[in-house]
């Protein structure tokens, strides 16, 4: 009896201290959810940038719809998207877009993007927009490890189930890729590894 | 005194993990105020937890916006049931994460030596103020006064959080300067035999709770805007409701389980008599001093 006390007391002071370390945590913790798909674009010279495909939650897109598309269609015209750019994507400038590119090893700051376009389509948002990284090819390969991730964790993001990337004028390169966590990287604190894209290519021989 | 030092250890661990300010504030609609609150300062601990807590949410998630539509297409009320367990899990799931005043609901109920019915009641409602002042939002800014809902959130929760910080310091206060008071009482010898019998309470738990979940949750707002964009404003209510309970049983799970905890330290030291109320005093005092530290913490980061 006295041993089924002290471990019961054991057992509340373990789950004591895992609360105590686990309630301590900041304060952030996702709200907004994307599917993301990247579609890698190469040109004559290597590797020309990358398009971003994000594909909000119905809750945020319903936030959104509900404060930007002013005349309630169902659809986001130019004029409601330049005002979403504006005043729900043109922040996250702040945090490089969320994009986070390492070139063999060293990190590439996403200053700006290009192109940017939001869709609402059938209730559900989606931000379409290019990130200009330009990587020449060469007979050894260059690898490119691309992350996405709201470093405050606000924002979950995870690569979408099917087709998470694609490639469009690869045929020159010999191309390498697959997706997993960057060990690396470490966010929120060192807590979280984001996944990533791991890219390699280099010219055919 | 190995119980005491474990438990001084664990007050100085959980102090050092404490004072890292992160804030809830949506990163797409909000104007960053400082970049350096929201990048990796250092390596910690990996846990695992966290992006297991983010893929089942955002998998509940996904199934309370496909309910919700089907109980819209199919005016039934069939997918109910399930749509309110799923909100509940969510709810429980979403408050497993970090947020939700845990932090400071830890420290405060260090700070006292509330009875468990008290505790679970300060838990509870927590959550459910949190939720319920998300509804009270949506309902208020969007349908009486039909302000935009993005900027008005970020303006709304940036006073809320100035008032409920400030008013989590001034109760952080107050604990201290009664625990020191009763600490130079009890050193005299005068108040010894009350401190051994008296039971500290928790003072006015709902009032405490109110203090700390006063904040508009946005995960409940954005419920709430999604059921009315399907025009359905009593199952946004009642799909916010269900959440918050979700939310209150992890908190009051937490608190429960603090509370036993700090009460097995206790009592393993109790036979030890004086220093029980030592160990006690100090851990109140700490504590006090945390919830005030936090608060003015916090509201640093937001004025």
């Amino acid at each position: 009896m006295h041993m089924i006390r002290v471990g019961k007391q054991v057992l509340y002071l373990i789950l004591f201290l895992n609360v105590l370390c686990m309630g301590s945590d900041v304060i952030a913790h996702p709200h907004v959810f994307i599917v993301q798909r990247l579609n890698i674009v190469f040109d004559n010279k290597g590797l020309a940038g990358f398009w971003v495909e994000w594909n909000f939650d119905d809750m945020f897109s319903s936030m959104i719809a509900t404060d930007y598309d002013k005349n309630q269609n169902s659809t986001l015209e130019p004029a409601e998207v330049a005002v979403v750019k504006e005043k729900a994507f043109s922040y996250i400038a702040e945090y490089d877009y969320f994009i986070f590119v390492k070139i063999d090893g060293q990190s590439f700051k996403v200053k700006w993007i290009k192109n940017f376009n939001a869709v609402l389509k059938n209730g559900k948002l989606s931000y379409h927009f290019f990130v200009p990284c330009h990587v020449k090819a060469h007979k050894l390969f260059k690898q490119i490890v691309i992350a996405a991730y709201d470093p405050s964790y606000y924002t979950a993001i995870f690569f979408a189930q099917k087709q998470p990337a694609l490639v469009k004028n690869g045929d020159r390169f010999v191309i390498e890729s697959s997706l997993k966590e960057d060990k690396s990287t470490s966010i929120y604190f060192g807590m979280v590894n984001p996944w990533a894209l791991f890219l390699k290519f280099r010219l055919k021989p | 005194m190995k119980i005491t030092f474990l438990l001084l250890c664990l007050l100085t661990v959980y102090i050092a993990v404490m004072l890292q300010p992160v804030f809830a504030q949506n990163p797409f609609t909000a104007e960053p105020k400082s970049k350096a609150h929201h990048m990796t300062t250092h390596p910690a601990t990996k846990n695992p937890l966290l992006s297991t807590i983010a893929l089942w949410q955002h998998r509940l998630n996904q199934k309370m916006a496909d309910l919700v539509r089907e109980a819209r297409e199919t005016n039934s009320v069939k997918p109910l049931a399930f749509l309110l367990a799923v909100a509940f899990a969510y709810g429980m799931i979403h408050a497993a994460g970090p947020g939700h005043g845990k932090g400071f609901a830890i420290s405060y109920i260090l700070s006292q030596r509330p009875r468990l019915l008290r505790g679970v009641l300060f838990g509870s409602s927590i959550a459910l103020f949190h939720g319920l002042s998300g509804i009270m939002f949506v309902l208020i800014i969007h349908i009486i006064l039909q302000k935009s809902i993005t900027g008005t959130l970020e303006d709304v929760t940036r006073i809320t959080q100035i008032i409920s910080f400030s008013l989590i310091t001034c109760l952080g206060l107050a604990i201290l300067i009664k625990s020191i008071y009763k600490w130079i009482k009890s050193a005299k010898g005068s108040h010894l035999a009350c401190n051994v019998s008296h039971k500290r309470h928790l003072y006015g738990p709902l009032l405490s709770a109110l203090v700390v979940g006063m904040i508009p949750c946005p995960g409940v707002v954005m419920i709430m805007l999604f059921a009315l964009s399907m025009e359905l404003v009593g199952l946004g209510i009642l799909l916010g409701i269900t959440v918050s309970i979700g939310m209150a049983l992890t908190i009051t799970c937490v608190v429960v389980i603090v509370i036993s905890g700090k009460n097995i330290s206790l009592g393993m030291v109790a036979r030890h008599g004086s220093l029980a109320i030592t160990l006690e005093n100090l851990i109140e005092a700490i504590a006090g001093l945390l919830v005030a530290s936090l608060g003015l913490l916090f509201l640093a980061t937001v004025i």
